[in-house]
């Protein structure tokens, strides 16, 4: 009897596991449609634009009447360090995503995805646009400076990407700029002479790194990179 | 009868199962069917060891349950017997042990060559592939892209694979990031995708159809939607499908104009329409978008209600892709709509 | 009485004959003052006393007849006089001298981007200066530099290209504006930096931003109104591209119509590059305009399979429709940036005992091409320089023949590519003497590891998609000044620098060479010889083109911008980081010490024999350069 109910006790899990391997064969992932998050404004609103218009014209309206999230706070920073009657009112604006390494090797990502490299070359070197690899920013270090820099552009070349790129981005990349511009420096100025002793970074195409100062090598005067010596 | 109730209900439920695994079965919505597959030469080769080796665990299984049973019922019948039976080495009880293991040593060789020779056989495809397509994946799509002697014809698309009906096809297959693995199991075997290499493999339809795929390795928090539509076509029908999509969508409507400068701004960051000025290569490519039967890698159904909801709250369907939740307004939306919408 | 009437009415008779005949003379001297452009530059570029086009003539020779100036005197050149353009950036243009005045024009920077001097040749004298409307953005899709080259002339008037695509005729004599046109949009990538040239009444300009995903192209404009009369891309179909049916390419693998979109995948030559920002050059009696496109865009080759016609491609075209007679790919889907810009210096070159007539490209993949400038056919082609790029120029087909072992997979690291990207020579413009029949070439001596990436398209951001590292070649040399026999082919003399050299060069009938290196030497050799015969330190390195004049005073002249710039140059006159070796797409690599030589400059140097006794007679006026 105790025997019987053994058999049928394994003849019953053996059914059970090829019905679920049968039922496993009908299952349908679950479908969720998401709701925008923002309600959408009533159609007869703004959106219209007159008849005649060229496309950038009704691009344009639309923009004008779309307020965007950006902090309000942002617009008071300014981008002097040159405060006449001496009086400072600057607020204060942290990164959201400060010290957060993923948010930095996105930010890395970004740079690439968004041909920040072409310009600033890999690792922030410079080129076509000034270095972002020492600490002497034109435009001011502070994170808020620097996303204001992304987000405006600058009149002469920085692209204006605040329409082109969401908040978030824009602070991953803020991030990422915040890590390859720790220089290692001994002094407040730079001397430069052809004999002093130098370093420079282990060049990207060897090494991809979100803290390329962690990695130097001596300098090689134009010759071939030391590290594939 | 309660007790015998159970194991009816399971009878009943297996053979409608067995009903649900039969020929019609095989449609994009069920994708798993191990007994049979629709591809050509390795689908078959496939489909013919699992059959065999299924069959042949059974007929060991009845064989051995029945020997067992004999064992039970024979000890049964002869319960009245004397209790004392002592442990003897008589020859006929050995010789089931020699003949069993004589036996299964046999099969099991045979089932092991049959193994070898089914993974010789679909290693490489009876004849050399005339089209070859290139899978890169990303977490959590597909990049794909058509190979062909005449350049002008190569071009990429995303997540849905086209594929000519009744002649090999070669895949090479990459990732961008992690290690994904692309598995369309009605028509073949999974085949990992390995940072810094190139895997290459083939596959085969039999049948035209739309079949359902899926990443087969744990890529991160999206790898459950990272679908893929296989649609397999007859050669002609893919001609005209491969013509089509090399064949910019151009508007004179001010509204798709109005809505491609839109999409330009919003999206080209990251996606590429051919033919227009969006060039971005971070997420997938857009050409044609509502020539594809779904979003997402298969994680949606490609219908105007579901690409707005998209758009507005990708993060809400695939929590944790890389596509942000853009900060957009309603009309805004519709324009971007209203030029995907006539990207057939 | 009668008769003394009659005389009378027939002196007023023969007066008003007179006259009349005399007004018709007046007026055939009048038409044949304003006969076609052509002839006017034409003859113009023979007077050795003037210097009215970047590359002295036509033909690109950059040779000038003038020998007051020779080996035995050169030595005690020195300085007549200075003037400050402005902006430190890098300074390419070659001055020009027209009717005793000389045109010069400075980099986009400063208060007033591209500001137009004119000075009085001899004295130094501000006479006039333009400004343009200044556009400071568009210092956001310059590549190299916000260099421009120079200036051209014609008609009186001064052609100016300001790195915003606007294209401005001056008046000569006063600076007046006469037309401006647009000729495209810096917010699709696209620059001009290059020295246009006017040939048959028409301004041919070319683009910028091959590093940019700019559809590249040559325009040609009306001199007297600006308008476009004609505008040849260089990818895309027969009809934008100008192929029509007198096109006859030299080998049959650029045979094919549409090749322009054929040998690109789908939709992909829009952004394919092929810019024309090189010199332009022009053979008047086959009436052909020779120019090169640059590198295809990306510079990721893994994203565009196919040859990429017709980018790195020298295009031999009619200058009054812009139609193509032939074309010569230099380098059939190119790997490395090696643009096919580079100077045709058009020369007649003694065969294998025939005259041939000839271009002479010293490319950037390291080969001298010899190319019969008729039909497209390369005759020669050699190293000069130290190649492992390419395995050699087959003849037979044509085709330049890459080294399958450097191929630069996707993400692989490729090492010891040479020459590196900036090719053997880049822009700078090597010089021809008819003399000692020798070509005279400023180039560099650069390898680089070169890595590729996927890169997407955002229109007005860089279309790269690659990293890359230069360095010095072997023998640790980074440029050099030689000599080179095309006939012969095989290098005379050289001259090893420090530093590439990416100034011009000039040679003059003294047998006297001249060019300028980036440590802030202005150099002048013996033409057969090779000697330095004389030197100067000017207060920042050497990008610019030299040239040479005689001034009102009797007195030759030689004049060169000084300031350090350009694609090697920017780790000196802008803030880049020496010591992240992959900036200014890679060149840092290998120019990472030029800060502690030179920074950035503005100086317009003219030199001269001292006026006391050491100069030789003047030349007779009207002297004319011996034939080539």
């Amino acid at each position: 009897m105790a025997r019987a109910a053994r058999l049928v006790t394994g003849l019953v899990v053996l059914g059970g596991a090829v019905a679920a391997m049968g039922l496993l064969s009908t299952f349908k992932p679950s479908v969720s449609i998401a709701q925008p998050t923002r309600p959408a404004e009533p159609a007869a609103d703004a959106g219209a634009a007159p008849l005649g218009a060229t496309a950038q014209d009704r691009v344009n309206a639309l923009a004008a009447v779309h307020s965007g999230t950006a902090d309000a706070k942002l617009l008071r920073i300014p981008v002097t360090k040159l405060f006449p009657g001496n009086v400072s009112t600057a607020p204060k604006i942290k990164n959201p995503i400060q010290g957060n390494a993923e948010a930095v090797a996105r930010g890395m990502r970004y740079f690439v995805a968004f041909n920040c490299v072409g310009c600033h070359a890999a690792n922030g070197g410079g080129g076509m646009g000034p270095s972002l690899s020492n600490s002497a920013f034109i435009y001011g270090g502070d994170p808020a400076n620097i996303y204001l820099t992304i987000y405006q552009g600058r009149p002469r070349g920085m692209p204006a990407w605040g329409a082109m790129l969401a908040d978030n981005i824009i602070w991953d990349l803020v991030a990422y700029i915040g890590s390859i511009s720790k220089q290692p420096s001994q002094q407040w100025g730079t001397t430069v002479s052809a004999t002093m002793p130098k370093i420079e970074q282990v060049p990207a195409e060897y090494q991809s790194t979100p803290a390329p100062w962690n990695y130097t090598e001596t300098f090689s005067d134009g010759q071939k990179p030391n590290r594939a010596k | 009868m309660r007790r015998h109730s159970v194991p009816m209900a399971m009878l009943g439920r297996l053979t409608l199962i067995a009903g649900c695994c039969g020929p019609a079965a095989a449609r994009a919505d069920v994708p798993m069917t191990y007994l049979r597959t629709f591809g050509g030469m390795k689908g078959l080769q496939i489909t013919a060891l699992t059959w065999g080796l299924l069959i042949l665990s059974i007929v060991v299984v009845v064989i051995t349950s029945a020997l067992v049973l004999v064992g039970v019922l024979i000890r049964r019948s002869r319960a009245g017997a004397a209790e004392r039976e002592p442990v003897s080495q008589t020859g006929s009880g050995v010789q089931w042990i020699y003949i069993g293991v004589g036996i299964s040593t046999v099969v099991l060789a045979a089932a092991m060559v049959w193994n070898g020779y089914t993974i010789a056989a679909i290693n490489s495809p009876p004849r050399d592939p005339r089209l070859t397509i290139e899978v890169r994946g990303h977490q959590w799509w597909w990049e794909v892209r058509y190979l062909s002697e005449d350049q002008s014809r190569i071009f990429e698309t995303a997540n849905e694979i086209h594929m000519p009906v009744g002649e090999p096809v070669r895949f090479k297959v990459s990732t961008a990031d992690v290690i994904h693995s692309f598995w369309v199991p009605a028509i073949g075997d999974k085949i990992d995708l390995i940072p810094n290499q190139t895997n290459t493999t083939w596959l085969e339809a039999g049948r035209a159809g739309v079949y359902r795929g899926q990443c087969a390795e744990y890529c991160g928090g999206q790898h459950a939607h990272m679908g893929i539509l296989l649609v397999a076509q007859e050669p002609a029908d893919f001609e005209a499908w491969w013509r089509h999509q090399l064949t910019p969508v151009s508007s004179a409507d001010l509204a798709v104009q109005e809505g491609q400068q839109q999409f330009v701004l919003h999206c080209g960051a990251c996606h590429s329409i051919r033919g227009t000025r969006a060039g971005g290569r971070l997420g997938p490519d857009l050409s044609h978008l509502m020539s594809r039967r779904s979003l997402g890698a298969a994680t949606l159904p490609n219908t105007i209600g579901h690409l707005s909801g998209w758009i507005a709250d990708p993060q809400r369907v695939k929590p944790g892709n890389l596509m942000p939740t853009l900060d957009l307004s309603g009309p805004e939306l519709a324009s971007i709509r209203a030029f995907l919408e006539v990207q057939k | 009485m009668a008769s003394l009437q009659g005389l009378a009415v027939a002196m007023v008779h023969r007066k008003l004959l007179l006259a009349v005949f005399f007004t018709c003379v007046l007026g055939v001297a009048a038409i044949a003052q304003t006969s076609p452009p052509a002839a006017d530059l034409a003859s113009l570029q023979r007077d050795d006393k003037q210097w009215v086009m970047s590359g002295k003539n036509y033909s690109a020779t950059r040779f000038s007849g003038l020998d007051q100036i020779n080996t035995d005197n050169v030595k005690q050149l020195r300085l007549a006089w200075s003037f400050s353009v402005g902006p430190s950036r890098g300074q390419e243009a070659a001055p020009l001298i027209i009717n005793d005045t000389m045109y010069v024009v400075a980099p986009y920077a400063g208060p007033h981007p591209n500001q137009v001097f004119a000075l009085d040749a001899t004295t130094g004298e501000l006479k006039w200066s333009y400004a343009p409307k200044p556009n400071l953005a568009a210092q956001g899709v310059a590549c190299c530099d916000v260099v421009n080259r120079g200036l051209a002339y014609d008609q009186g008037k001064i052609f100016l290209n300001t790195l915003d695509l606007h294209s401005v005729a001056l008046d000569a004599e006063t600076g007046k504006e006469l037309w401006v046109t647009k000729l495209g949009d810096i917010n699709l990538g696209e620059t001009i930096t290059m020295a246009p040239l006017v040939v048959r009444g028409k301004v041919l300009i070319g683009n910028s931003g091959g590093e940019m995903g700019v559809r590249g192209w040559l325009t040609a404009l009306d001199e007297n109104t600006g308008k476009i009369v004609w505008r040849a891309y260089s990818t895309g179909p027969d009809a934008e591209v100008l192929i029509g049916p007198d096109f006859k390419p030299p080998y049959e693998w650029m045979q094919g119509r549409d090749m322009g979109v054929k040998t690109w995948p789908s939709e992909a030559w829009r952004q394919g590059g092929g810019t024309a920002w090189g010199f332009v050059s022009y053979d008047p009696e086959l009436n052909l305009i020779y120019y090169g496109t640059s590198n295809p865009g990306p510079w990721n080759s893994n994203q565009r399979p196919g040859d990429n016609l017709w980018t790195a491609t020298i295009f031999a075209r009619d200058p009054d429709t812009g139609f193509a007679k032939w074309a010569y790919q230099t380098s059939p889907h190119d790997l490395w940036d090696h643009d096919g810009i580079n100077e045709s210096i058009l020369v007649d070159l003694e065969i294998d005992g025939r005259s041939r007539r000839v271009l002479i490209h010293p490319g950037r993949t390291g080969y001298m091409w010899v190319i019969d400038r008729a039909t497209g056919q390369v005759i020669s082609a050699d190293a000069y320089d130290h190649v492992t790029a390419y395995t050699g120029v087959d003849l037979n087909t044509g085709r330049i023949q890459p080294n399958e072992a450097l191929h630069p997979a996707l993400g692989r690291t490729v090492e010891d590519v040479c020459p590196a990207p900036p090719g053997a020579k880049d822009w700078q413009p090597a010089a021809w003497s008819p003399r000692t029949r020798l070509l005279y070439v400023p180039h560099q001596h650069l390898c680089a590891n070169f890595k590729t990436s996927e890169v997407g398209y955002i229109a007005g951001t860089p279309y790269v998609g690659a990293t890359v590292d230069m360095y010095a070649g072997p023998g640790g040399y980074r440029g050099e000044f030689m000599a080179w026999d095309p006939v012969k082919r095989t290098k005379v003399w050289a001259i090893r620098e420090k530093f590439p050299v990416w100034s011009g060069a000039l040679v003059t009938a003294g047998d006297v060479a001249f060019y300028g290196t980036m440590d802030r030497w202005f150099k002048a050799v013996d033409a057969r010889s090779g000697t330095v015969l004389w030197q100067f330190r000017a207060g920042s390195g050497f990008i610019g083109q030299p040239v040479t004049y005689m001034g009102a005073d009797g007195v030759q002249y030689v004049a060169i911008l000084s300031g350090v710039g350009g694609w090697p140059g920017v780790v000196a006159n802008a803030e880049v980081d020496a010591r992240v070796r992959n900036s200014a797409l890679g060149f840092v690599g290998a120019t990472q010490d030029l800060p502690a030589y030179t920074v950035g400059g503005s100086t317009l140097l003219v030199f001269a024999l001292p006026p006391d006794g050491a100069q030789r007679p003047a030349s007779p006026p009207g002297a004319r350069s011996p034939p080539q």
